[in-house]
């Protein structure tokens, strides 16, 4: 990117997210995990790397799993974002995924969960759950340095199980 | 739910992690905030020659530049942790012109949005004049400088290794690592009538709220260390960072609040890092496995600007009952920033070296590794003489062993293999950790709505504090879980340990066991004076349960009804807890920010928690690829208050330590003096699909001496034997004794 571009004329840009429209002016620059955090105080998704190598700001666009660190907001328009806390049912009732972790202990700081709850909701959409081998696999996109691991494949194998019942 | 001691309760903070709710210190929001980015040094040493700002300060929004030319008036002297003070390093940046390690702090810009602080960073334009620098202890012309005092002598090691008919004696490495939490270092600073808020991830909000009161030159009461969630700490958020210092300093001059989240990248250089070490383990045995003699000569890398050494000879002195020992420590100065604590500091690396040479031992004496390992258990501390406050090592091994299937192993090299081939190894070691204690404080009060709020400065760092604490003053007071609250992280709270050196839960646990006592008493008083539901009755007599006081006759009241015959219908108590040993004074300078430490060896005992752990491996013949198909460790740390969290962290130990063995260095740009991977693409932490199968077992046992509520350590004990266990399970499978981290497909090519 060249040094010389300015930034002083700001971008208008309307992002859907957890189904709400939120209308932001924002540096051209701006990537998607910074306007959520930064710009929306929606600070349930983390950032970890900014590099695209650790899957803390997994969030959900147009029901994929993708990196919000990588995505600039400009790019984001117009597709339906939603982050960890759009998951849970407009009454608060937890997402089955959600209950998992806290049933299976699948987390330890916590830091990482957000990303690791996005993520294996989309795991178990993909059907990339059928041994925990693939589970363990489709899962290794968010590091956890707590090592919680064990317990996330036992969460994500709960839940897929429960939804094959 | 009933949450005494001794119930897997689901973890108190789940659900707010769960639904991101969780607030870390990056997440709170400050009106007006300015965002901040770092400019790093880019030679390994020398001068800063010019500094040219004018770009930098040309891009729209910066508010702020702040070079070495800007700042040395402005801050009070604060110390390194290892002198007295509370800093990672003796050295703090932007107070000279001298640049002492790539990486180093040189600028820090401030603007308006985090996209120009980053840009104008970029174009801030330094010039240095260079010289050569030495990033490794490998690099030529490295001098070792001995450390005198911590020498152990016990006997005559020398001449009993001479003597003694099966010796074995070797080097063992491993690499500088890097502790990587998910969790950036991040701080937002903010001013309001000279008093100071700062929000940053601390292991020891107390010993922030002390050191920046010093740097700012204010009191300690006006300063404000948040800091309620921690996204992995593992040692690299114990001391007081630099970066925190300069963006409080902006903060001031700006006026308005600063934010910082440092890159992944310049988390390698701006904080510490575990060292990297070479450990010489030499034994002599008998030749029906009696050990008679042990040396361990510790190297371990420092900084130019620092002395620090992590030697573990103090703790592998004590594993094993040898009449014979000697050990002696040095260090190798490196261009680097300061290492520091990560977690089991001393213990992992040493006990990779030390823990594969009784495995060498073992295999030069024909004997089974566990059989060695129990033939030479130590009745008493051999270094001191004195009792264990307990050690049920041989408890562990044999636990262990039994759920890892090790009477399945032949012994073999290769003899175990899959159908297709693949090679199996199975291997053990021990892990061992210290369990000192530090001085707390706590507060726990009963309201009328029948909620107990237990508060402390400690910190929940993943490991499970928030419920263990709140577990224990439920356990006296009889109140079931949901009635439970717990306050940590927060320097007004009462004053907590620093979360390190696996102290919390004996420590603050034992404040708070202290605080729910008094506070015990006092509902007593109240039930069974004139005017409460108990007049008249012996207080000895009453029992707390379910969240009431039954008597002996079955009558039972709720705390909802003895709080209504008190006067002001709620009641609280405080407690400062410090060590049996300790003395007064020592414990009132911890308490403000100072600290102290006693034991793991006290006048009277020496006191550890101790494990056995297990691992299998499988090679692949031909590609000799490793993987860890499975691990079990068997550890007994005393009384353990919530088996869920405790076994959730023993677990992660154990995943750190596969790391460790397999993944983890981070490497050195020896031309540039530098740390060349630095992010998490480079820099292998293991990932979900390089996890098999892993158990935590806990070996019951019961520790009176301890602590108040018989707690040993947890937090790091995992990592500690889980290198060498992974080390000899490969040796097992392939013949090839690798005796460096991490072990690598190239290490097995033969």
């Amino acid at each position: 990117m060249p040094d010389t571009l300015p930034p002083e004329t700001p971008l208008l840009v309307t992002l859907r997210v957890n189904e709400h429209d939120h209308p932001l002016a924002l540096d051209p620059r701006t990537t998607l995990l910074d306007a959520l955090r930064e710009h929306l105080g929606l600070t349930g998704t983390k950032v970890g790397c900014n590099h695209g190598t650790c899957g803390a700001c997994t969030v959900h666009i147009d029901g994929r799993r993708q990196l919000a660190c990588l995505v600039l907001a400009a790019a984001a328009q117009g597709r339906d974002i939603r982050t960890i806390e759009g998951l849970s049912d407009a009454d608060g009732a937890l997402h089955p995924m959600q209950a998992a972790f806290v049933a299976h202990d699948a987390l330890q700081c916590g830091y990482c969960t957000p990303g690791q709850i996005m993520s294996a909701v989309a795991c178990v959409t993909e059907g990339h759950t059928r041994t925990d081998a693939e589970i363990r696999e489709y899962m290794s996109g968010n590091l956890c340095r707590c090592g919680a691991y064990p317990n996330i494949v036992a969460a994500v194998r709960d839940v897929a199980q429960q939804k094959a019942a | 739910m009933d949450g005494s001691i001794g119930t897997p309760i689901p973890r108190r903070d789940a659900m707010a992690k769960a639904t991101g709710a969780a607030q870390y210190a990056a997440d709170f929001g400050h009106t007006g905030t300015a965002y901040a980015a770092l400019k790093l040094s880019s030679v390994a040493r020398g001068r800063i020659t010019r500094v040219d700002t004018a770009a930098a300060e040309a891009v729209p929004g910066v508010q702020l530049v702040l070079t070495h030319r800007d700042m040395n008036q402005d801050l009070g002297a604060e110390t390194f942790i290892m002198k007295g003070g509370h800093m990672q390093s003796s050295f703090m940046p932007l107070t000279s012109d001298e640049v002492h390690y790539s990486g180093q702090i040189v600028g820090l810009v401030v603007a308006d949005t985090t996209e120009a602080a980053e840009q104008a960073a970029r174009v801030l334009n330094l010039e240095y004049a260079a010289q050569h620098g030495f990033a490794s202890i490998d690099d030529p012309g490295r001098t070792k400088n001995t450390v005198e005092k911590p020498e152990i002598t016990v006997g005559d090691a020398d001449a009993a290794m001479a003597k003694a008919p099966v010796r074995v004696d070797q080097e063992y490495s491993t690499p500088a690592q890097h502790h990587n939490p998910m969790e950036l270092y991040a701080t937002t600073a903010s001013w309001n009538d000279g008093k100071l808020t700062v929000h940053s991830p601390s292991q020891w909000v107390m010993g922030q709220r002390a050191a920046l009161a010093t740097i700012f030159g204010i009191a300690a009461e006006e300063v404000h260390v948040v800091s309620p969630y921690i996204g992995g700490a593992f040692g690299c958020k114990a001391t007081l960072l630099p970066h925190t210092v300069l963006v409080a300093a902006a903060a001031r001059r700006l006026g308005r609040p600063v934010k910082l989240v440092v890159p992944r990248d310049a988390m390698f250089t701006v904080g510490s890092f575990r060292p990297a070490t070479r450990n010489r383990i030499a034994f002599g045995a008998e030749r029906d496995g009696t050990m008679v003699a042990m040396v361990h000569e510790a190297v371990g890398q420092t900084a130019e600007v620092d002395h620090i050494a992590f030697p573990g000879t103090n703790v592998t002195s004590r594993m094993y009952d040898i009449a014979n020992i000697k050990t002696s420590e040095s260090t190798i100065a490196t261009d680097v920033n300061t290492p520091g604590f990560q977690r089991a500091p001393a213990e992992a690396s040493s006990f990779f070296a030390f823990e594969s040479a009784v495995d060498e031992l073992a295999v030069a004496l024909g004997m089974d590794p566990i059989e060695l390992r129990i033939k030479n258990e130590p009745k008493v501390d051999p270094v001191k003489g004195l009792p264990w406050s307990s050690r049920s090592l041989v408890q562990c091994y044999r636990r262990g062993a039994e759920l890892f299937g090790w009477d399945k192993r032949t012994p073999g090299v290769g003899s175990m293999q899959t159908d297709d081939g693949v090679l199996i190894g199975y291997g053990c070691a021990t892990a061992t950790y210290p369990s000192a204690m530090v001085p707390a404080a706590a507060h726990v009060a009963l309201s009328a709505d029948g909620l107990l709020r237990v508060r402390t400065s400690a910190h929940d760092v993943g490991t499970g504090a928030y419920t263990v604490l709140g577990q224990v003053a439920a356990d006296v007071l009889g109140i079931a879980d949901e009635h439970v609250r717990v306050e940590l992280g927060d320097s007004d709270l009462p004053s907590g340990p620093m979360s390190g050196g696996s102290v919390t839960t004996g420590s603050a646990g034992s404040a708070v066991h202290m605080a729910a006592m008094a506070l015990r008493e006092k509902l007593l008083l109240v039930a069974t004076a004139a005017k409460g539901p108990f007049a008249g009755r012996d207080p000895a007599t009453l029992q707390f349960a379910s969240g009431h006081v039954v008597g002996a006759d079955g009558t039972a009241h709720s705390l909802a009804d003895i709080l209504k015959a008190s006067p002001a219908g709620s009641l609280d108590a405080s407690a400062e807890w410090k060590p049996d040993l300790m003395d007064a004074e020592k414990m009132q300078a911890s308490l403000l920010g100072g600290f102290a430490l006693e034991g793991p060896v006290t006048k009277t005992h020496a006191i550890y928690s101790f494990g056995a752990q297990f691992a299998e491996v499988r090679v692949d013949p031909l590609l000799r690829t490793i993987r860890v198909s499975r691990m079990v460790g068997a550890f007994a740390c005393g009384r353990i208050i919530n088996p869920r969290t405790a076994r959730s962290n023993l677990a992660g130990g154990m995943v750190w330590g596969a790391s460790f063995a397999l993944l983890e260095q981070s490497q050195v740009d020896h031309p540039r003096a530098r740390f060349a991977n630095q992010d998490l693409a480079g820099y292998h932490i293991s990932s979900c699909a390089d996890i098999g199968e892993v158990t935590a077992e806990i070996v019951d046992e019961t520790d009176t001496v301890v602590n108040a509520i018989g707690a040993k350590a947890v937090g790091e004990i995992g990592i500690v034997g889980m290198p060498a266990a992974i080390a000899n399970a490969v040796y097992h499978a392939t013949g090839i004794r690798v005796r460096k981290t991490p072990i690598l497909i190239e290490d097995l090519l033969g």
